[in-house]
């Protein structure tokens, strides 16, 4: 109990508070901002928490997580065009409101449901994951290895277009995971013989350069071709058409209850992510409507259903990452390394062992969420206002800011590698490989290559290891169970593509 | 001021100003031994975050930060008991703007056991932070208590053991052949999660450097041997190996190298700066309380005197071996 308080206490100083402030301003202007996404300013922003206590870093960190699922609405409503994937179903109800003029409606919906969702998914996270942590204990490589299993499998069958390429990317992403250090012998491997490449490739250059620059690559490429920002601003609409009182909120509650339960969900299992749940959640409140052919004319329901989810799964997706050590998304992947540079390794013994830190996090994206809520009534019209700024502008920042953040928190190398990362990230943004996959293969993989080998040492060649690990066999079993249905589904045509 | 200078310099203060500035240039590598240092020092850390060595590290290099007045940026490099980091270390400049944190096994020993790009002489050996607590640990729930027992059930029904470096299996090998017991070794990443796995009985033993005493409090870790040349502070009724009847011990220490060839006298603030450091109140109570390590700092002389023996040692050790 003492080191709850402590934790909460460090969590609630002023230094930490401004920086999830501005965590949260941050993410919600880098999701606001077209062609960038909140993940884009996270992966720059790892690297310069380097000299911040870790208790500041992580809470700025979750700022950014927290203010990128609310700024990416504004652009999706006013201009039809999604300022961050995970808002790409709020333009299906959230345009022809703005149309009709009530996109500060559609505004307001967007930040009620946001900051609900928020919380909701906090506090899923406050309530599950410490017992969930004492469960987690219990898993030993096996187990470990067969959730990995599972993570793969669903983000394989979930993400991007393909199955057979998302796995590709995924096994790639593992391969190169592997260069530096053999775990067991301590032998080189897959290092040409660099010093550099001893230890591996740094997750920040891989990260800035598949995620930040393949995707800056594409859109100036794009945008040479003149096939962006064509759309145009539907603006706010008069006062009138846009009030926004008590009888709105009872008529979205239950969408929003039953999308943050849906973001919950999908936050909490390994992959795939907040734009899948916004999908997922859309669908559901469209087939439990009673009119649904009012969906995607401008009901109001829709964009609450994809708001309230898209930010559900920001705190849900910390339950995995916390208690077991894997990241539920690609946002909590990159907090992942945030963690590291940290010297902190989550998992399991973080709740045993940095009891304070984890209330400290707790008390950060409470911070977090209300200065969702506190911020929401003035900046999402100020972004209304400025989402048109040009990408000329917008892109040779980001460029300058990532290559600064690479060499600050490793080397010159890193550069490089970044560099030669950001050519990858732009194939396979072209190719259709998922990157998504690929990022998760090359983060997991070497937690997945230790544990199965620890398994089969431990196994000695027995196959009654195995049957004597329930937890482990239930996993595997899903994993087989869901490589099949979800093959199955795609089939029909019915898979989520992200 | 000579009339020809004097005259250059009102016709042409441009040329006078990039002369001085060419001169700025050219003297400044020959302050830099006494101004060193002028910017961040790098600390690696040959282990992985979370673990002792790493908090540590951590607290040297605040103290450190303090003695130098220069940020002091600490690094994980993971992998094989502190080589990747040693290896690292050997190519950084030898500028003293690089220094590195490990056991002294990854510059004595490592050497002669693997196939390395360094040995034990590529190093300046600068001071040691605190002794080790070697010990071979074992689940509080295991159905051995002492050695003997160990070794009963070892030969019954065998034994799994979780290893941090290639000395530590060096050590179990010798084990395992002297009492004729199969011991399958297990590789582990850290400190912290071969104890997870030993808590959560999918181990039976494992070589532990210190971080299993946290544990010895709630029981949920028990020691079976020191495997330093006396026994442990904190667990006094255990015998240390040398007792058990075996010619060896693994005494060893947290401590400081920087790559060789640093100029002498940035080698001696440095390694002054250092010694002060790892003696700092802060970082000998961590050491001692907390950690239950205790915070013995030798001189760059001692320690460089004890990486000779150690490398003496471990190469004839390795000549039997091979």
């Amino acid at each position: 109990m003492h080191e709850i308080l402590l934790g909460l206490s460090d969590a609630f100083t002023l230094t930490n508070m401004l920086y999830v402030a501005a965590g949260v301003l941050i993410g919600q202007a880098f999701a606001a901002a077209p062609g960038v996404s909140a993940l884009v300013a996270l992966t720059i922003a790892v690297p310069f928490t380097f000299y911040l206590s870790p208790i500041t870093a992580i809470g700025f960190l979750i700022g950014i997580n927290k203010g990128g699922t609310l700024g990416g609405s504004v652009a999706a409503i006013l201009m039809n065009t999604p300022g961050s994937p995970e808002s790409t179903a709020t333009t299906f109800d959230g345009y022809p409101m703005a149309l009709r003029g009530q996109g500060l409606k559609a505004l307001k919906t967007s930040h009620v449901s946001s900051v609900s969702g928020d919380a909701i998914g906090d506090l899923v996270l406050f309530l599950v994951s410490v017992p969930l942590a004492y469960v987690a204990m219990k898993m030993g490589p096996l187990e470990t290895a067969s959730v990995v299993l599972v993570a793969f499998v669903v983000l394989g069958a979930l993400v991007g277009n393909s199955v057979l390429k998302g796995l590709i990317a995924a096994a790639f992403g593992m391969l190169l995971s592997m260069v530096g250090t053999d775990p067991e012998t301590a032998g080189e491997r897959m290092s040409f013989g660099i010093p550099e490449l001893m230890d591996g490739l740094s997750i920040s250059a891989v990260g800035i350069g598949i995620l930040a620059l393949g995707e800056i690559f594409r859109q100036a490429i794009l945008y040479r071709n003149a096939m962006t920002n064509t759309a145009t601003n539907a603006g706010l609409g008069e006062a009138k058409n846009n009030r926004f009182g008590w009888s709105d909120f009872r008529h979205i509650g239950p969408t929003i209850l039953r999308s943050s339960g849906i973001g919950v969900l999908i936050g909490a299992i390994p992959g795939p992510g907040s734009t899948a749940a916004a999908f997922i959640s859309y669908a559901a409140a469209k087939r439990s409507a009673k009119n649904p052919d009012d969906f995607g004319k401008g009901d109001i329901r829709g964009v609450a259903a994809t708001e309230s989810a898209n930010t559900a799964v920001t705190g849900a997706s910390f339950i995995p990452l916390l208690s077991i050590g894997i990241p539920g998304n690609l946002a909590a992947a990159l907090i992942l390394g945030g963690f590291v540079i940290h010297g902190i390794t989550p998992g399991p013994q973080l709740f045993t062992d940095h009891t304070r830190l984890i209330y400290g996090i707790f008390g950060a994206m409470v911070i977090g969420t209300l200065c969702n809520l506190f911020f929401g009534l003035f900046t999402l019209r100020l972004f209304a206002k400025v989402i048109r700024m040009p990408l000329q502008i917008v892109l040779p920042c980001v460029v300058l800011l990532s290559v600064t953040g690479i060499i600050i928190s490793s080397n010159f190398f890193s550069a490089w590698l970044v560099i030669g990362f950001a050519a990858l990230g732009f194939m396979m943004r072209t190719l259709d490989f998922s990157f998504v996959t690929f990022i998760i293969g090359f983060i997991l993989g070497p937690m997945f290559e230790l544990n199965i080998r620890q398994s089969v040492l431990l196994a000695d060649g027995n196959l009654g290891y195995l049957l004597d690990r329930p937890i482990a066999l239930a996993f595997i079993l899903l994993a087989i169970v869901l490589t099949w249905r979800l093959a199955k589904n795609r089939k029909n045509g019915s898979g989520v593509a992200i | 001021m000579p009339p020809a200078l004097a005259r250059r310099g009102n016709a042409r203060p441009l040329q006078l100003l990039l002369a001085l500035l060419l001169a700025a240039l050219i003297t400044t590598p020959a302050q830099a031994d006494s101004d060193w240092p002028t910017k961040p020092i790098n600390l690696l850390v040959g282990f992985s975050p979370g673990g002792g060595a790493d908090t540590l590290a951590r607290l040297v290099a605040r103290e450190l930060q303090n003695e130098l007045e220069q940020p002091v940026v600490v690094r994980n490099i993971a992998g094989g008991g502190g080589i990747v980091m040693a290896t690292s270390l050997k190519f950084a400049p030898a500028d003293g703007y690089t220094i590195g944190l490990a056991a002294n096994a990854a510059f004595d020993g490592m050497p002669w056991l693997t196939d390395l790009r360094y040995t034990p002489d590529d190093f300046s050996y600068l001071t040691t932070v605190s002794e080790l607590q070697n010990a071979l640990v074992a689940s509080g729930n295991a159905p051995f208590s002492t050695w003997e027992e160990m070794i009963a059930y070892g030969r019954e029904h065998g034994l799994t053991y979780g290893s941090i470096s290639p000395i530590t299996r060096l050590f179990i090998n010798m084990v395992a052949e002297k009492e004729g017991i199969r011991i399958r070794i297990i590789p582990m990443r850290g400190g912290l999660e071969t104890m997870n796995n030993l808590i959560g009985g999918h181990i039976d033993i494992a070589w532990s450097a210190g971080v299993h005493q946290s544990f010895l409090g709630n029981g949920k870790i028990k020691v079976i041997a020191s495997l330093n040349k006396t026994r442990l502070r904190t667990s006094p009724k255990q015998p240390s190996i040398t007792e058990l009847g075996y010619p060896v011990d693994y005494t060893s220490y947290f401590m400081l190298a920087a790559p060789k060839g640093i100029p002498p006298k940035i080698l001696e603030r440095l390694s002054t700066a250092l010694y002060r450091a790892s003696k700092a109140e802060n970082v000998a109570m961590l050491a001692e309380k907390r950690m239950g390590f205790p915070n013995i700092v030798l001189t760059a002389e001692e320690l460089e005197e004890f990486i000779q023996n150690g490398s003496e040692a471990y190469r004839q050790a390795a000549d039997e071996l091979y």
